[in-house]
């Protein structure tokens, strides 16, 4: 065999190779991306961001959550009942702007009727630039969220979708039964430890003051995300409606960040009131702030022993809130809800917090 | 960009293979080599383009040297300027890589409180700063009148060896890219880069990256391990260096082929030595050349009696522990190998023979012993590995051959879990036997010929290697 007989040869062993792996991939799709299987019983096993393309396309909704791990815990059974339709919560942890963006993108493109966006607006989401996607180990998979056909390609000559086919035929082999209901599928905190006022005296105390505020933290950074992920789909959705919501941290979150360096709250503040005088000029926005509502930030019986989360109850309650509540109506009014959450802060005392479950009773009730 | 990565393999260099034969095309050879140096530095500059004047400028400030060297006739003169030179290069290198280590040290001894650079440490620096120290030294003993900017350039940035060696000699590449032949499309080449590259990629994606995953479950985990464990995560490890640094070479060699540059050989099966002098001839080979002319001949060598030959021996294994890493895990690696090439050097005198199998037990596993130093974050890690590796106080019999023990002995051996199946033991015998018994790929290399099994099998390893690039890892020699 001559040394260009060899080249050639191995041009077409390895296409040919490369094809059949691919068309038998397609074949089997392991993550459920292409369709809905018939072929075996499918298990979810797969990291968030790689399931949810499947999800996202072959699910039936009209209202769809686009968020970070504060909206993981939005439970579509409790949102079909109070909004009535059907919803799917896409919400990935530690998510970026232009993941959220490109979750929301995929469900307006897949269900041209979808009637509304729940987003999330987070300020860790929007720090960065306006394609800022997560990396290693669990790189965002943009090729499983574009129009691009070719680049799925990636997903069917990948080792993660067979370990996801080798895991799927296992648990099927087996009789493992989790992961199997979309709904439950990520929820998390059942077994968070609980938060006590040590722990947030402790967390309060361990922060460690910054000289100055990377630029990535300041509004003009987050403002570009905001307009280049957000603003642009509510500009070519118009019919879709876009509800925009600032999730409830507990109140001592927001505070060690202020600990750290005060220009944390003074950019944040600047990023909420731009981003509301830009969302006013459309109608099919409207904005929810929770950050300054007392009864649930400053009650720590409502968050998990992370400084960070919420329980479940709080989505539910998030979600009665949106059903009972009118948005924002006017900029005085927010601007009071401005002033009101920056004197929560640079007033706050650690004896202000409360331990009360009255919440979390009604909830349970509720189920 | 990582070779095993599919910018490098489907972008990269099918862009700059074709575009550089296509150029070679014209007249002027120079237009193509001017365009590879180009691609080289966009090469180097993927990953942080802050690195690219610090290689621009050692390039241009050496060369400049080097050109000034070989115009002056005093002795006395060129002597000034070459250890000008070696200043400059030692300086760059001390300056980025060991500022931060020496001045935690004296801070730490002297109380002081001396501000830290926290400087990223440019890529490749300890690879083209060796060979440029080379290249000035030549040029002080021979000259280097004939060579141009751009000829030598094109050896400092050759992408095939830039970031992780091997540490190649001025005159393997100069004298290559003098031969006209070089200059058009050799099939043989081709043939035969391709295959090296597959099995070096196959090396590191599938191999390397995958004993990784349990080295670092093993050393993230280290609380967690049994004496068994500590042993299994230890030699994932010397079996995953053996996997990433030789598959990284075949890959370099292979991909200097597709430019018809022949690269020297780095690695020799060195788990197949018979003792440490064998290994340092097999790992590694192109640094263990560079310290053997450019600092164990200058010490003297062997030449200026016993004692100072084992100084020189030791001088050159610490300063190869430091040139691997600013921290005081390397500082001991390179003592440990220093004093074994003493004590094995004071062994030859005796002329004993020991039997091969006791020979390669003995340097296999100081070998090993010492890359737990090499592998550990810190000296506190080396003593908790360490203590577990040899402890019986970490052993326990798995859980059945517990039960089994205690029932027919009456004993209260406590039931333990492994923390990794106890199979992988099977796989690292697997590994241990193709190491040192099979031929390895330089060998295989030699004796390439294109036929249907050989097309096969690197089809297989290629689509394979292909299809688990999305593992994407650093190579380990990449600190370095």
């Amino acid at each position: 065999m001559s040394h260009k007989k060899f080249l050639a040869a191995f041009a077409i062993m390895s296409t040919g190779l490369i094809v059949f792996v691919s068309v038998i991939m397609y074949i089997i799709d392991p993550l459920f991306y292409f369709r809905k299987t018939n072929l075996y019983r499918p298990q979810f096993v797969a990291a968030e961001r790689y399931q949810m393309p499947g999800l996202l396309k072959n699910q039936d909704y009209d209202t769809v959550f686009t968020a970070t791990s504060m909206g993981r815990n939005f439970r579509e059974s409790y949102a079909n009942e109070k909004f009535g339709g059907k919803s799917f919560n896409a919400s990935l942890p530690a998510s970026t702007a232009k993941e959220q963006s490109m979750v929301a993108e995929a469900a307006l493109r897949t269900k041209p009727d979808l009637k509304r966006v729940i987003w999330e607006l987070n300020y860790y989401s929007f720090s960065g630039d306006p394609n800022w996607v997560s990396g290693p180990p669990s790189d965002f998979p943009t090729y499983m969220y574009d129009q691009s056909k070719i680049n799925d390609i990636r997903y069917l000559f990948s080792s993660y979708s067979v370990e996801i086919l080798k895991k799927n035929l296992m648990a099927n082999k087996t009789g493992d039964e989790r992961w199997r209901e979309v709904e439950s599928l990520y929820k998390f905190g059942q077994v968070a430890p609980v938060e006590t006022t040590e722990h947030i005296q402790t967390f309060l105390s361990n922060v460690q003051p910054i000289g100055q505020l990377p630029d990535y933290e300041k509004s003009s950074t987050l403002i570009k995300s905001f307009k280049e992920n957000v603003i642009s789909l509510v500009q070519a959705h118009p019919k879709t409606k876009f509800t925009l919501f600032y999730a409830p941290y507990p109140i001592y979150n927001h505070v060690s960040f202020y600990k750290k360096n005060p220009s944390y709250l003074a950019e944040r503040l600047k990023f909420k009131k731009e981003v509301y005088e830009l969302s006013r000029k459309y109608p099919n926005v409207e904005i929810y702030d929770f950050q300054d509502m007392k009864e649930i930030t400053f009650n720590f019986a409502n968050y998990q022993g992370d400084t960070v989360h919420y329980y479940s109850y709080i989505n539910n309650w998030i979600i009665d809130y949106l059903v009972q509540n009118k948005p924002v109506q006017s900029e005085q009014e927010y601007a009071g809800k401005l002033k009101n959450f920056k004197q929560q802060i640079t007033n706050f005392n650690i004896n202000q917090l409360k331990m009360e479950s009255s919440i979390k009773e009604r909830y349970a009730l509720k189920q | 960009m990582l070779f095993n990565s599919y910018i490098f393999i489907l972008v990269f260099f099918p862009i700059v293979f074709a575009v550089y034969y296509l150029l070679l095309n014209l007249k002027n050879k120079n237009i193509a080599k001017i365009f590879l140096v180009a691609a080289n530095l966009y090469f180097y500059s993927y990953w942080n383009v802050k690195y690219l004047p610090i290689i621009l400028s050692s390039i241009a400030i050496n060369f400049t040297l080097a050109t000034l060297l070989n115009k002056i006739q005093g002795l006395h003169l060129k002597r000034t300027v070459l250890t000008i030179g070696i200043l400059f290069n030692i300086g760059l290198l001390g300056y980025y890589k060991y500022y931060d280590f020496f001045m935690t040290n004296v801070n730490a001894v002297f109380g002081a409180n001396i501000s830290l650079l926290h400087l990223a440490l440019p890529l490749a620096i300890s690879f083209f700063t060796f060979q440029q120290i080379a290249y000035l030294v030549d040029t002080f003993r021979e000259g280097t009148k004939e060579y141009t900017l751009l000829d030598y350039a094109f050896f400092v940035t050759f992408f095939p060896h830039l970031i992780a060696g091997p540490i190649v000699h001025h005159r393997e590449i100069i004298d290559q890219l003098r031969d006209g032949s070089n200059y058009k499309m050799k099939s043989a080449n081709i043939a035969s880069g391709l295959y090296i590259f597959a099995i070096g990629l196959f090396k590191k994606v599938i191999i390397a990256d995958t004993l990784a995953e349990w080295a670092n479950l093993g050393y993230n985990n280290i609380g967690s391990l049994t004496l068994v464990d500590s042993w299994i995560t230890t030699l994932a490890y010397t079996f995953q260096l053996y996997f990433d640094f030789s598959g990284y070479c075949d890959m370099a060699i292979g991909l200097g082929l597709f430019f018809n540059i022949k690269l020297p050989a780095n690695f020799n099966s060195p788990y197949k030595s018979l003792d440490i002098q064998d290994f340092w001839r097999r790992w590694h080979i192109t640094l263990g050349r560079f310290f053997t002319h450019y600092l164990y001949f200058p010490l003297g060598g062997n030449r200026k009696g016993n004692a100072r030959t084992y100084f020189n021996l030791f001088v050159i294994m610490f300063v190869s522990g430091i040139w691997h890493g600013a921290g005081w895990t390397f500082v001991i690696w390179g003592i440990l190998h220093g004093v074994a090439s003493v004590i094995f050097r004071f062994w030859k005198t005796f002329n004993i023979r020991l039997p091969k199998l006791v020979a390669w037990f003995i340097t296999f596993f100081f070998v090993h012993i010492a890359w737990v130093f090499f592998r550990s974050p810190d000296l506190t890690t080396v003593k908790v590995m360490l203590t577990k590796m040899f402890s019986l106080q970490s052993f326990h019999f798995p859980a059945r051959m517990t039960a089994i023990i205690n029932e027919r002995f009456g004993t209260h051996f406590i039931p333990t879990t492994y923390y990794f199946d106890l199979k992988l033991i099977l796989l690292f015998v697997v590994i241990l036997a193709i190491v040192v018994f099979a031929k390895n790929s330089i060998e295989r290399l030699k004796t390439f010929k294109p036929g249907y099994l050989t097309v096969a099998f690197i089809s297989l390893l290629t689509v394979i290697s292909l299809m688990y690039l999305n593992r994407v890892s650093e190579f380990l020699y990449f600190k370095f």
